[in-house]
């Protein structure tokens, strides 16, 4: 089965319950993370992957404000304490170097890569938004009345999260709970709503 | 993590005839890797380096014949990313205001301090780890036995007298085949691979040591190997041949190991920069609710050696 629409704008956060900027952290990314920002994600053995979409107890860590960076290794070129973002510093390069196997050419403007990824934490506080669907396909128009009703994710055939209008079965698939419409969309068709993720998804409760 | 006052009664009644403040009275050591590291601003995310090598030696051109074309060669590139350093103390406002000898306004001197003592690690640790995890931009380890050179295998196969000092066609090293710790040999061993230096494709080059590096435990030591008018460690008459390459030394007292020593030429000529970004930045503010004071120091800086040629290190035994 797939979603009604084809792509789905990514999760963001909105705002927080006390009016202050959302709790964000920067953990170590795991190797071969391809994931788009605003993706929901979980720690794996301390680094960050995104979410398995199926580990509804304590799995969701949180959002990614960035895109992953596809690192050769956990974590790769993340300093130490008192060190530096290690070579060579950015996962784009292009060519070869001749004679200096090791070396690399790195083109302008390719993306830095410091071993780590920004995350919008999964907590009490935090509101995130993010476009509802249905993964029957079937139409779905949120209301006021689905406020406070618990849903899951599902990530469309391009990559990006919706909030699945067809995961309430709680305790099973669900990881989220609508707390409002939101301001522009209202109630039309696959609006984007606001809303918290639950304790019980939350990897890491703050 | 707040201040308050329970944590500080002392400060709350007058009466101490003296308050040893140790930030204040303890002096911080004079910023040292400046003296070493070519210091730099920039004001991106990040800062790019590239390298090239020029061309090899020019042949023989017998009569009528084409002449021989030949090509510069890129090199690769470093990137070196500024980090953010910070830290931030809140105080109570009634600490703030009950302080009776102001020790507590005087948080933001201890922050600078802890800057400083930031600054120097990330900039000596170029050092320390540039055995292991600090790479130059050949992609190898900035001291390397084998840095690989641009001009290939082929590089050092017609640079005179030095088959003896690399380990590898088409490598030159800073570092000892076997790590040797600081002595007569050693230095010895150390001029030596300076003065048999050659670019990357092979043409000798000038590149002096003008000082040895080293942990401060080493100094008399290296006062000995330096100074001393003949031969240190001998009773023969030869003279301390070492006095003729105008070798000074330079303590470090942020070097973790004390076996590793290094060489180093003149700033001009070697490549260990520390990039700032953002340099110290204070900041205070009350907050709205509770009236406490926060007070913060944030900076940006890095450090990265963008080319190994100018600095030599050996790694103990």
């Amino acid at each position: 089965m797939a979603s009604l629409l084809a792509t789905h704008v990514p999760i963001e956060v909105v705002s927080t319950k006390q009016n202050t900027t959302e709790y964000t952290d920067a953990p170590q990314e795991k190797a071969s993370q391809t994931f788009y920002a605003g993706t929901p994600v979980q720690l794996s053995g301390g680094y960050v992957q995104a979410w398995d979409g199926t580990t509804v107890a304590a799995g969701i860590y949180g959002v990614s404000e960035e895109d992953a960076h596809n690192l050769a290794s956990n974590g790769a070129g993340a300093p130490t304490a008192f060190g530096i973002v290690g070579f060579p510093g950015t996962g784009t390069t292009f060519g070869h170097v001749p004679n200096q196997s090791s070396a690399v050419n790195i083109p302008e403007g390719a993306p830095a890569s410091l071993g780590y990824i920004d995350v919008a934490e999964a907590n009490l506080d935090t509101i995130f938004t993010a476009q509802t669907d249905n993964d029957t396909g079937a139409a779905t128009t949120p209301t006021i009345a689905n406020v406070g009703t618990q849903y899951g994710l599902t990530v469309d055939a391009n990559g990006y999260w919706y909030v699945d209008f067809a995961k309430t079965t709680v305790g099973t698939n669900t990881v989220l709970v609508m707390t409002g419409l939101h301001p522009i969309d209202g109630s039309i068709a696959n609006a984007r709503i606001l809303f918290q993720f639950t304790k019980a998804a939350m990897q890491i409760v703050v | 993590m707040s201040m308050v006052r329970g944590q500080y009664a002392q400060l709350m009644a007058p009466g101490q005839r003296k308050i040893f403040v140790q930030w204040n009275e303890m002096m911080q050591r004079e910023l040292q890797y400046p003296a070493v590291f070519n210091v730099e601003t920039i004001t991106s995310m990040y800062m790019d380096e590239l390298e090239f090598a020029g061309t090899g030696p020019m042949p023989l051109k017998p009569e009528n014949t084409p002449l021989y074309y030949t090509r510069l060669i890129q090199g690769g590139t470093i990137r070196s990313i500024p980090l953010t350093y910070g830290m931030a103390a809140r105080s109570s406002f009634e600490l703030h205001d009950d302080d009776q000898y102001g020790i507590i306004k005087q948080v933001p001197k201890a922050l600078a301090r802890s800057q400083r003592f930031t600054e120097e690690m990330v900039a000596w640790n170029i050092i320390n780890l540039g055995f292991s995890t600090v790479k130059s931009i050949d992609g190898v380890t900035l001291f390397n036995n084998q840095h690989p050179l641009l001009g290939g295998p082929t590089a050092t196969s017609y640079s005179p007298g030095i088959s003896t000092i690399i380990s590898a066609a088409g490598t030159y090293p800073n570092r000892p085949a076997t790590d040797i710790d600081l002595s007569f040999a050693g230095i010895q061993l150390m001029t030596n691979q300076f003065q048999g230096m050659v670019d990357g494709q092979g043409l000798p080059v000038t590149y002096f040591p003008k000082s040895i590096l080293i942990h401060f435990t080493n100094r008399f030591l290296a006062r000995e190997l330096l100074g001393s008018p003949g031969k240190p460690g001998t009773s023969t008459n030869e003279i301390n041949s070492l006095l003729g390459e105008d070798l000074g030394y330079m303590i470090s007292n942020y070097l973790t190991g004390t076996s590793p020593w290094f060489a180093l030429c003149e700033k001009k000529y070697h490549h260990l920069k520390f990039v700032w970004r953002q340099k110290p930045k204070t900041d205070f503010d009350d907050d709205f609710d509770t009236k406490a004071l926060k007070e913060s120091v944030v900076s940006r800086f890095t450090a990265i050696p963008t080319n190994w040629l100018g600095v030599w290190g050996s790694n103990g035994p």
